[in-house]
Parts: structure tokens; sequence; C-alpha cells
């Protein structure tokens, strides 16, 4: 008899306890609706309840905040990131333009070159030709003779 | 004249291409120059934003612990806690 009772009492302890600490979810959209529910929290629920509601405002707020800052790094570091963007292409432009312009001179200098060695050259053709003709001339006659 | 011009155009070649290796070292030193001042950026970055979430974290943590304190007092006050439920809700 006494054992029953104390199963009883246990029971309804837990039971009790249990649907004391019992918090309903609501679906997102639907109207939350204040019933005798909240009555039967006990006070350390209320007072969870009570801290959650009071925190949520300053918590939103704090995580605004807070991405506002992160946005505000992240757009420093994007405008950084293209500044050096912009400053890398400019570099390897001017390096090519660097280049091509070395280039160019060394080119010029070739050619340059190969125009002012052009005269002897001419010179060179014309007076061996003179003297090849001028040997062959002087072979042909010594054998004519 | 004796190799006919083909002196030039081979010693034009190879400084050609001496330029251009030269051109291409530049480049690279330029692109790796930038890649290590992206990492600093980058690196930057991360530290600041590091900073904020803990800053962010401390906050909370604070406030957190100001309003447990103020809850402490309450405990075990059933028409205190009562009307300050009533009031957040009602807020």
């Amino acid at each position: 008899m006494i054992k029953k009772l104390i199963v009883i009492i246990v029971l309804c302890t837990f039971c009790s306890t249990v649907c004391a600490q019992e918090i309903k979810l609501y679906k997102a959209g639907t109207t939350l609706s204040l019933t005798e529910d909240l009555h039967c929290m006990t006070n350390e629920v209320a007072l969870k309840v009570s801290t959650k509601l009071k925190l949520l405002p300053k918590e939103c707020e704090l995580k605004i905040s807070e991405i506002r800052k992160l946005s505000d790094i992240e757009i420093d570091t994007l405008e950084r990131k293209l500044v050096l963007q912009k400053k890398e292409s400019l570099s390897i432009i001017s390096e090519k333009d660097k280049a091509v312009d070395q280039i160019q001179l060394a080119s010029i200098d070739e050619i340059s070159k190969i125009e002012s060695s052009l005269w002897w050259k001419i010179a060179l053709g014309v007076l061996g030709g003179a003297a090849v003709g001028a040997g062959v001339t002087v072979v042909v006659m010594t054998f004519m003779e | 004249m004796i190799s006919g011009g083909r002196g030039s155009a081979l010693s034009l070649i190879k400084r050609t291409t001496e330029i251009r290796k030269e051109e291409r070292n530049n480049v690279i030193d330029i692109r790796r120059h930038h890649i290590e001042e992206e990492a600093k950026i980058e690196r930057e970055s991360n530290l600041k934003k590091e900073a904020v979430r803990t800053k962010a974290v401390a906050r909370l943590e604070a406030e957190k612990t100001r309003l447990r304190k103020q809850q402490e007092l309450l405990k075990g006050n059933s028409e205190a806690i009562n009307k300050d439920l009533n009031d957040v809700l009602n807020d």
C-alpha cells in the first residue's frame, strides 16, 4: 500500500514537473496566443523566458552592429584589393611597354648597323669586281700573247 | 659581310630573347609581390573581423551576466517573477 502511494506520488511529481516545464513551439507565421499554459511555468522557466525575451533585442542589436562592422571591413578589404590589382596591372603594362621599347631600340640599332655597313660593302664589291675583272683581263691577254 | 647579315639577325634575336626573359622575370616578381600584398591585406582583414566578433561576443556575455544578476534578485519571489514576465510580454 505504501509502495503504491510512493509510486503515485513520484508519478504525479514527475508529470507536474514535465507539464510545468513544457514550452510549446509555434510554427513561423502563426499568431502566438498567450493562454493559461503560461501559468503552468515554474519560476525558473518563467525567469528563463523573461531573460531570453529581455536579451533578444540587445542580441539583435549587437548582431546587426557586428554584421555592419564586418561588412565595412569587407568593403575596405575589397577596395584595397582593387587598388592593388590596378597597381599590379599598371606595373605589368609598364613592364611590357619597357620590353617593347627595348626591342624596338635593339631592332633600330641593328638596322642602323646594317645600313652603316652597306656603303663599304658596295665599295668593296665594286673594287673587288674591278680587281677580278682586271685580273681576268690580264690573264686572258697573257694567254692570247 | 662575311655572314651576309645573318650575324645581325642572330644578335637581334639573342637580344630580344634576353629582353623577353627579363620582362617575364619582372612580371613574375610583380605577381609574387601582388600575392604577398593581397595575403597581407587578407590577414589584416581577418584580424579586424576576429576582433569585431570577439568584442561582440564579450558585449553579449556582459549583457547576459547583467541580466542574470538581475534575475538572481528575483529568484524565489513568484510575484516579482510574474510581474517581470508580464512586463516583458507587455513591453
